[in-house]
């Protein structure tokens, strides 16, 4: 298994980072829901403080009266949150391949030329570099809302950060089975499908699998800002207020339980690959 | 005609790896390349291949000069002559037949290498070479679970199906049992014998070079300094080729020295 320790930790914290993003704009949206509605007669900042917690109590309050009506509603959400996970996962896999390919470029060994190295490594740290929202906030303006531009933005950052712990992946890739290939009169191409994927396509899939999981709470932040699907819905049912509650807490606890779902197959899966290899 | 090699010269830096090489391999000998480490034996082997660009000199084979040759051409080249490595050089997460059908990528057309499509022709023909080298039992086996003598077999089979006029073989029992590398080599003498193949073998044993090849090449620092029949390789000849220290002195110290291995940027 070629992942090493430190560029995994790096995934878990940005998986984290998502996580603590998530929860903060929820948070955020929370309150300025209750502001919103408490604007004319808000009192002063401390008094409203202390309504903190009147807020969570109510959203609690409310879903747990409706708690029977809260499957419907799920059911209900259904789509959304499909069209969420539509989002992720074509972003992680049109982002995963082109960055197979690209890193195929930007390894040392694999190319004699360290000019293509040094030139896909920057594109990647640039793709990289830029906030998904950001790319998403553009494109939203420019091509409208919906969720084209949200798979456009995460499959940029996918490419700019898959790219690169790909890329280290095939730097410490064994050379002989290429060499050996190369010898026999096999095309670049071909060197690359049968001596260097078969070693390093393990590693790659894991970080896939993680970096699926970082998409799909992107784009989850991403539909806060009109990309569709729950994040929206949530949105929307958070800035309703009182009454729509349920709407809420059924729409976060199926976001909860897609990403726990999902966080303990990949491990399984994960864990067979290593086992495997 | 199967090559003959005119002024061959590779540096690497300053150091010269080969200077003004020429071999001419006119019949289908087993010939031994013998020399000290560092001599320049893989760089000869990688010259021909391609893997390696020489810096002068030419190769001239069927009245083309190889070291001209590039993309589908080179490739081509290099089907004819297959590589053995040392090391085996093997994909070790493959089967033994799929490194085995590898062979004839240099054939195939690109798609059919991405849905893994091998032709019937060439299955079988991989089988066969399979059951010929006693492989049979670890055909689904991945090819980096086998012992080193078996992959060396699995390696032969791999340049067989590529159907070569030549067989390179770069220090092919420099890490097998005594037992192992007596068999690889009666193998590739068999090749020779019953196929007619050129096969163009280094090797670190003076021994072994003496019983199984029909014509010894010396390289010392890059330069051929002995070229003839194995009858001729006489304690003298051998003597000359390493240096004038005692032969088996010599060859221990470059058995150790060669057991740390190099990795060469592909030329690919
Ligand atoms: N890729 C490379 N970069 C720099 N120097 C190299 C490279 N390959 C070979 N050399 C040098 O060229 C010379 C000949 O090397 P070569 O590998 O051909 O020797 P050899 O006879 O095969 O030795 P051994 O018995 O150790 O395999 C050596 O001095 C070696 O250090
Ligand atoms: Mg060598």
């Amino acid at each position: 298994m070629t992942l090493t320790s430190a560029n995994y930790r790096s995934m878990r914290h940005r998986k984290q980072l998502y996580s603590f993003l998530l929860t903060a704009l929820v948070g955020v949206l929370f309150f300025a829901a209750f502001g919103v509605t408490e604007d004319r007669n808000a009192g002063d900042f401390l008094s409203g403080f202390t309504r903190i917690l009147d807020f969570p109590s109510e959203l609690v309050a409310e879903s747990a009266a409706n708690a029977r009506g809260l499957p419907a509603l799920m059911v209900g959400f259904l789509p959304a949150l499909i069209e969420t996970l539509n989002i992720a996962i074509t972003a992680t896999l049109i982002g995963s391949t082109v960055a197979m390919l690209g890193a195929l470029f930007a390894a040392h060994g694999l190319m004699p030329s360290t000019l293509s190295v040094l030139t896909m490594r920057r594109i990647f740290d640039l793709l990289r570099a830029i906030p998904e929202i950001v790319v998403a906030l553009v494109l939203i303006f420019v091509l409208g809302g919906g969720p084209v531009p949200a798979m456009i933005a995460i499959a940029l950052h996918t490419i700019g950060s898959l790219g690169k712990l790909f890329a280290e992946i095939n730097d410490n890739a064994d050379l002989r089975p290429i060499q050996g290939l190369s010898a026999t009169g096999a095309s670049w191409f071909q060197t690359m499908w049968f001596g260097l994927l078969p070693q390093t396509m393990p590693g790659y899939f894991s970080y896939i699998l993680l970096r699926l999981e970082v998409n799909i709470r992107a784009s989850a932040i991403l539909g806060f800002v009109g990309a569709g699907g729950i994040g929206y819905e949530f949105k929307n049912a958070i800035t309703w207020g009182q009454g729509r509650y349920d709407d809420a807490a059924a729409l976060f606890l199926m976001l909860f339980a897609t990403i726990i779902i999902l966080d303990a197959a990949s491990g399984r899966i994960r864990k067979t690959l290593s086992e495997g290899g | 005609m199967y090559f003959d090699i005119e002024k061959l010269t590779k540096t690497f830096g300053t150091r010269t790896a080969l200077d003004k090489v020429s071999i001419k391999a006119q019949h289908p000998e087993m010939i031994g390349v013998i020399g000290r480490s560092g001599a320049g034996k893989s760089t000869l082997l990688r010259c021909i291949n391609r893997l390696t660009d020489a810096d002068s000199g030419r190769i001239i084979v069927d009245g083309t000069d190889l070291t001209c040759l590039a993309g589908r051409d080179r490739r081509l080249w290099r089907a004819r002559c297959a590589m053995i490595f040392q090391q085996f050089n093997l994909v070790p997460r493959l089967d033994v037949v799929t490194n085995i059908l590898c062979g004839t990528l240099s054939r195939r057309p690109v798609w059919a290498g991405l849905f893994n499509f091998f032709s019937r022709d060439d299955i079988d023909r991989a089988v066969e070479l399979l059951h010929h080298l006693s492989l049979e039992d670890h055909g689904l086996d991945r090819a980096g679970n086998l012992s080193g003598g078996q992959q060396q077999r699995v390696a032969i089979a791999r340049a067989l199906m590529q159907n070569p006029d030549i067989i390179l073989a770069d220090e092919p029992i420099a890490s097998l049992d005594p037992r192992n590398a007596e068999q690889i080599m009666q193998i590739l003498h068999d090749i020779n014998r019953q196929e007619n193949k050129l096969v163009l073998v280094n090797l670190h044993s003076v021994d072994m070079a003496r019983r199984f090849c029909d014509r010894i090449i010396g390289l010392r620092q890059g330069r051929v300094v002995f070229d003839g029949p194995v009858d001729a390789l006489d304690d003298r000849a051998v003597a000359a080729i390493y240096d004038g220290a005692r032969a088996d002195a010599a060859m221990a110290a470059s058995v150790t020295a060669n057991l740390e291995e190099r990795h060469d940027p592909l030329s690919a």
